[in-house]
């Protein structure tokens, strides 16, 4: 019932126990009477110990954002079986976009051949303009966007066709 | 004299929302245009008649002038409102309407061409006499103008003739590179205003952003509305704009006002305009370049003065004087404008995309919240990433800081990262206080503005709600029955 969430990048383990009616957080080792109360559309009444305070809370799937103290928060909620798995920011065989932005030229065709070092497309965002590489060796297998189109930060822009050498590798890991 | 009944207004967000507003209250019908991805947004909602454009991207859909002179033949308009950005200091489209029969809440096609040329309303301002920094125009031979860029000395601008609003800037202060800057500023020049002619000025460091709000009528008349002071910029673009300016005495007030109503009236001037300056530390002035258009923070005017901006705009165009005196126009407190932009400041202000799941506006006496968005639509980046404006006026510059930082700590927009948090840091600076500042004021302090880490008693309180509110523990914790719920997370 340990609950992983992540705030600005760092993670923190905490989990909930119902002491009759009462919901009580247990973080590092210290458990605090808490309770959310709604009131309005997104709006709560977050009692933490003796003291109230006016949030606005919405969840979308893992995140949660929250309105506390004047900001804004981002809070993600962490799969404990994702984290066992190698999924990260992009994997070997495709290439996410740093930010969010518009392609202005394809460089390369799908199915295409090309080298390491290759510029395979050209995308612009805040009018500046980045080059994406092929940072192997390989094959295109999809290119995501056309020309003009937009995209958001962390999209994938271009999957390579998996190298053949590493399929050929007896595959050790456990399923997801 | 014309009557005005029928506005089509070629543009988006929250300023289309804003014209909207004016015009109901002046009893004039409404037409908007719209892409695809704002089929949602409030200014399709208000207007009387919206109609969908299209293009290859959708900042393109709203250049279309053929499709909007057709929605405006089609919709019986009698007047075009361009905003700013697209269209709005386009000269063919402004003579465009004109000859199409739809008035364009403007000025002449002829003064938009002028002074979208920076060098050629830089000559016109010289000619003039008015005060400009120490500058080289490119001439035939390159090598030429290189030795005269070369002698204006270090720090100094390239900037682009058909640029603008800080787009097409570079400052160069290593002079060995110059040549190499010049060629690669023309080919970015080119590929940006398909124009690659540049100019270089002189760069002024620590200088004050100052520009003035000026309106001409189709008498002749020409008044101004006061100056802004722009300096808090980030990325060349303008986050924060206040008036009156603190960098100004009453004198010098009055110089740069009557500087720029001077330029309006040489120009022959008609409708709003605004006029921009630099400001050096030892209260020098140079006029910097003429925007042709109604300007992202123009409410900072209209919260100072009373007037209604657009409502002058709609009039002026429609044939009327301007019923004002220079000597009744006064200045009324203090107003601010923070831009709300969708970006991470903490990250170089990379634009943020994601859905808006929860937008609560800030209310309260003094405050306005102009925004073309709504809960459940989302911020993606295929236009400019200014969200809402948060304008705030109280009776003086203290009590002005005070109202706005908590206007901006009430502002709740859930789903995605903005700017409201490091605006609020930016405000509660004490050399912002003082009212120390230029334009590489944020530069100057990126450490001091950084965010901070939640503190233990915050990060208790986020994990507090987090838990309570994520569905999944909730309902796991609530499933579980006596005793083992209130064991918890014990485990042989």
């Amino acid at each position: 019932m340990k609950q992983k969430y992540e705030i600005l990048e760092q993670q923190f383990e905490s989990y909930l126990i119902r002491q009759g009616d009462q919901m009580v957080l247990c973080l590092n080792d210290k458990e605090t009477p808490v309770s959310l109360t709604t009131c309005g559309e997104g709006e709560y009444i977050l009692k933490v110990a003796d003291a109230a305070h006016r949030i606005w809370l919405k969840q979308k799937g893992d995140d949660i954002f929250i309105h506390l103290a004047g900001c804004s928060w981002h809070i993600r909620s962490i799969d404990p079986l994702a984290a066992l798995s190698s999924k990260s920011g992009g994997s070997e065989n495709s290439a996410l976009a740093p930010m969010p932005g518009t392609v202005v030229a394809l460089k390369a065709q799908k199915g295409e051949h090309i080298t390491k070092g290759t510029t395979i497309m050209v995308i612009e965002s805040m009018k500046m303009e980045t080059s994406i590489k092929a940072w192997r060796d390989g094959v295109i297998e999809e290119l995501y966007y056309d020309v003009n189109d937009t995209f958001d930060r962390k999209a994938v822009l271009v999957t390579f066709a998996p190298d053949d050498e590493i399929d050929d590798e007896i595959d050790d890991e456990p399923n997801d | 004299m014309a009557i005005i009944k029928k506005i089509l207004i070629a543009n988006r967000g929250e300023i289309a929302v804003r014209i909207i507003r004016t015009a109901k209250i002046m009893g004039i019908q409404t037409v908007v245009i719209y892409h695809e991805m704002d089929a949602q947004t409030l200014p399709v909602r208000e207007a009387d008649e919206a109609f969908e454009v299209f293009g290859a991207t959708p900042v393109a859909a709203y250049l279309d002038i053929e499709a909007i002179l057709a929605i405006g033949r089609r919709t019986g308009a009698d007047s075009v409102h361009p905003g700013f950005g697209f269209l709005a200091e386009n000269a063919s489209f402004a003579k465009a309407c004109n000859d199409a029969g739809l008035i364009f809440i403007g000025p002449d096609s002829k003064v938009i061409s002028l002074m979208g040329d920076k060098v050629k309303a830089r000559e016109f301002i010289i000619n003039k006499g008015f005060p400009v920094a120490p500058s080289a125009i490119e001439e035939d031979d390159p090598a030429v103008f290189l030795e005269n860029a070369r002698k204006i000395g270090s720090p100094l601008l390239i900037k682009a003739a058909a640029g603008g609003g800080g787009k097409g800037m570079r400052i160069i202060r290593d002079l060995s590179e110059l040549e190499m800057q010049i060629d690669e500023a023309k080919s970015e020049s080119l590929r940006y205003f398909g124009d690659d002619r540049i100019y270089c000025e002189r760069y002024i460091d620590q200088p004050r952003h100052i520009e003035v709000q000026v309106f001409g009528d189709q008498q002749g008349n020409v008044v101004h509305l006061w100056e802004r002071e722009c300096s808090i910029q980030r990325r060349f673009q303008k986050i924060i704009e206040e008036t009156p300016s603190p960098a100004l005495t009453p004198l010098q007030r009055e110089q740069i006002c009557s500087t720029a109503v001077e330029i309006a009236r040489a120009a022959e001037y008609v409708n709003a305009g605004t006029i921009e300056f630099i400001m050096s530390p030892d209260g020098k002035f140079y006029f910097l370049e003429m925007n042709t258009r109604l300007q992202v923070e123009h409410p900072v005017t209209e919260m100072v003065t009373g007037f209604d901006l657009v409502a002058l705009q709609i009039n002026i165009a429609a044939g009327k004087p301007l019923d004002i005196l220079q000597e009744n126009i006064h200045q009324t407190g203090h107003a601010f404008e923070c831009r709300i932009y969708a970006e991470d400041p903490d990250n170089q202000f990379m634009p943020a995309t994601g859905e808006i799941l929860l937008l609560k506006p800030p209310v309260g006496p003094g405050v306005r919240f102009d925004c073309g968005l709504n809960s459940g639509l989302s911020v993606t980046s295929a236009f400019d990433p200014m969200i809402a404006k948060v304008i705030v006026h109280a009776q003086n510059r203290q009590q002005a800081i005070l109202r706005t930082r908590q206007a901006l700590h009430d502002t709740v927009l859930l789903g995605l990262t903005t700017n409201t948090a490091y605006l609020e840091r930016i405000m509660a600076h004490p050399d912002f206080m003082a009212g120390k500042l230029h334009t590489h004021f944020l530069e100057e302090r990126q450490d001091a503005l950084k965010g901070s880490l939640p503190d233990d008693k915050l990060k208790e309180m986020l994990l507090a709600a987090a838990n309570l509110a994520d569905r999944h523990t909730h309902q796991a914790v609530c499933e579980v029955p006596e005793p083992h719920r209130s064991m918890g997370a014990w485990r042989n």
